[in-house]
């Protein structure tokens, strides 16, 4: 019984991984490919305008998967970084670096697809409300993580240093999350809840669900074609 | 769809900047991959 079950774990190693990443990328990127533009065709042209952002509100449907990911991504990351440095795992490490350039890409469309979207809304490109100020600090934790990794030579040293770094600075993920709860902020609060009914309308929640599940498709092809990379540069495999 | 120009403009902005972002990350991501085999 027990040998017909996949041994998961023996994909912990570098070098049995590789293959299996080196075949999944092509797919998942195809499929993320197919997803983004379907989900760009529902939310630009088939989705209803609204009755009080008109048609700038379209600017969701890349803001709100841009800023779930790159909240998810910073908890995955520093999960990869704490189990890395932990069990001394270099998988784990490598898959922590290759997110964090995912996730501050995300959380720095996040901040910008915002500001075009705060301007025609709220009439101003920023404010230093508590939504927006914890996102800012995220894409500092991720510039923090990624500049630290980079000036220490030894990799084992550079992981360990980052695991510390993406450990403490997971707290601001509950804060940028709650902030619209804690605090009286001018963005607005949760229009998607888990346990509630959204307050979003099907014909918009829709091609938001479908860029969501798009953005992740993106996201786990690049990490995985970054830490193909990175198993190739470290491990100095000839695959 | 009664699209206002102004609205356009924001959305087409934020929609540009993403996909360029992606764009960059993918293209630096295989001249990456690229030079590491030439160098094999």
């Amino acid at each position: 019984m027990i040998n017909s079950k996949v041994r998961w774990y023996k994909y912990a190693s570098p070098a049995a991984f590789y293959p299996l990443a080196v075949k999944i990328v092509p797919w998942v990127g195809a499929a993320a490919t197919a997803l983004l533009v379907f989900g760009l065709y529902i939310g630009l042209i088939e989705a209803p305008t609204d009755f009080q952002q008109g048609d700038a509100y379209r600017v969701i449907f890349i803001h709100v998967p841009a800023a779930w990911m790159g909240m998810l991504l910073y908890v995955l990351m520093a999960g990869y970084a704490g189990i890395g440095w932990a069990f001394n795992a270099r998988l784990s490490s490598m898959m922590a670096s290759s997110m964090s350039i995912t996730g501050a890409m995300f959380t720095f469309l996040a901040l910008v697809t915002g500001a075009f979207w705060g301007r025609p809304t709220w009439g101003t490109w920023w404010v230093w409300d508590a939504r927006n100020t914890s996102t800012l600090i995220l894409l500092f934790l991720y510039i923090g993580f990624i500049t630290l990794q980079s000036v220490i030579d030894d990799p084992r040293r550079a992981d360990r240093a980052g695991a510390v770094l993406a450990l403490v600075g997971v707290v601001n993920v509950p804060i940028i999350y709650f902030s619209v709860k804690w605090w009286n902020t001018l963005h607005q609060g949760a229009t998607i809840r888990f346990v509630k009914e959204s307050t979003i309308a099907a014909p918009m929640l829709a091609p938001l669900l479908i860029m969501t599940a798009a953005c992740w498709l993106y996201a786990i092809a690049v990490v995985l074609a970054r830490v193909c990379c990175m198993i190739r540069e470290r491990e100095r495999l000839t695959v | 769809m009664n699209w206002s120009g102004v609205s356009a403009f924001y959305v087409a902005v934020a929609y540009a900047v993403a996909l360029i972002a992606m764009g960059i990350e993918v293209v630096t991501l295989w001249r990456r991959a690229s030079n590491r085999r030439r160098e094999e």
